[in-house]
């Protein structure tokens, strides 16, 4: 051993300090000095290579990749809970309505004439087109409090 | 206000967050792994114009995979992984083996010995040995000694077994303390 060198890949990992040397390697280390010089090699590139210079990309990258992608609306709390709370709500009030005036409705549905089912039609279509409008009017006022 | 928000998430939140449409968060995503990102496109990639193309269309393909990742390895990981292999396919397209290790490998011994390279500063000398280092050689070394990942990261990373990757980085180490060895000598 005294006159074997001490690998590169044993410096290496020494240096790095991945491994111990045993007692033969480390008495050898103390007095040769081709490995000697070596491990003073290794441990200045070990030393120099984090100080080079990091390659950067540009200041604008992060916004140039954002403008490239189509990312989805993001629904705000608010905005996911509104349209069940609207959906409640309408529902509700309909329960209340037919509550109040269970006799009248279901006299209207007795027979199902004409002006039963043009009341029920009519009845549809003005809530979908209320709901609509409540739902339209929040989106926008959302839309400009964000600008703002 | 809301990167600022942002910017402390776990990877898991991140992702969540991105996958919900969060642009801020995917902006920390990539202020977060740009460097990593940047390290890998600049040493595999030699043409200069290519290079921040490239690393776009890694971001891209990160935000359009992301649904898959399944934290297996950490967000940075599997970014580099992503970025490891566009520019892989680049070079192939390109018909660069990426991979090959010519047997003499050129060492800048030489080079490093002419008298006015001498005055430079050590830390260029070595980052130009690093640059005439083979491809992958030069990646497995900013990995390791500038980016301080594990051997198994950068497997995970490269693909290439823990062990081949060791034996490149001692063939790399060697090739560098011999240019490192000259300037103390000449």
């Amino acid at each position: 051993m005294k006159n074997e060198h001490i690998s590169e890949n044993t410096l290496q990992d020494f240096v790095l300090n991945l491994i111990n040397l045993n007692k033969q390697e480390e008495s050898h280390l103390q007095n040769c000095e081709v490995c000697q010089e070596n491990r003073a090699i290794f441990q200045q590139l070990f030393s120099e290579i984090p100080q080079i210079e990091i390659p950067k990309l540009s200041k604008d990258f992060a916004n140039s990749v954002l403008d490239k992608i189509a990312f989805p609306e993001a629904t705000s709390k608010k905005e996911k809970y509104f349209v069940p709370l609207i959906i409640g709500f309408i529902s509700f009030s309909f329960f209340i309505f037919m509550l109040l005036f269970k006799q009248e409705i279901l006299s209207i549905f007795k027979t199902s004439s004409f002006i039963s089912i043009t009341t029920a039609a009519v009845s549809t279509i003005l809530i979908s087109i209320l709901s609509f409008e409540i739902y339209s009017n929040y989106k926008e006022k959302i839309e400009i409090l964000s600008i703002n | 206000m809301k990167s600022n928000n942002t910017s402390f998430l776990t990877d898991s939140a991140l992702v969540s967050k991105v996958i919900a449409g969060d642009k801020a968060a995917f902006r920390i995503v990539i202020q977060k792994t740009e460097r990593l990102v940047a390290q890998i496109v600049f040493k595999m990639i030699k043409q200069e114009n290519e290079r921040e193309d490239l690393s776009q269309d890694v971001y891209l393909k990160v935000y359009h995979k992301l649904n898959t990742f399944n934290f297996e390895s950490k967000l940075s990981t599997w970014i580099a992984q992503i970025a490891f292999n566009t520019c892989k396919n680049h070079l192939t397209k390109k018909r660069i083996n990426f991979l090959e290790i010519k047997d003499e490998i050129p060492s800048n011994v030489d080079y490093l010995a002419d008298k006015n390279i001498e005055k430079k500063e050590r830390t260029a000398i070595i980052s130009n040995a690093i640059n005439e280092l083979p491809l992958i050689f030069q990646t497995l070394v900013v990995l390791f000694h500038q980016e301080e990942l594990s051997y198994k990261e950068i497997s995970e990373i490269t693909g290439l077994p823990e062990g081949t990757i060791k034996s490149y980085l001692f063939r790399a180490r060697a090739i560098l303390k011999l240019n490192l060895k000259n300037i103390y000598n000449s």
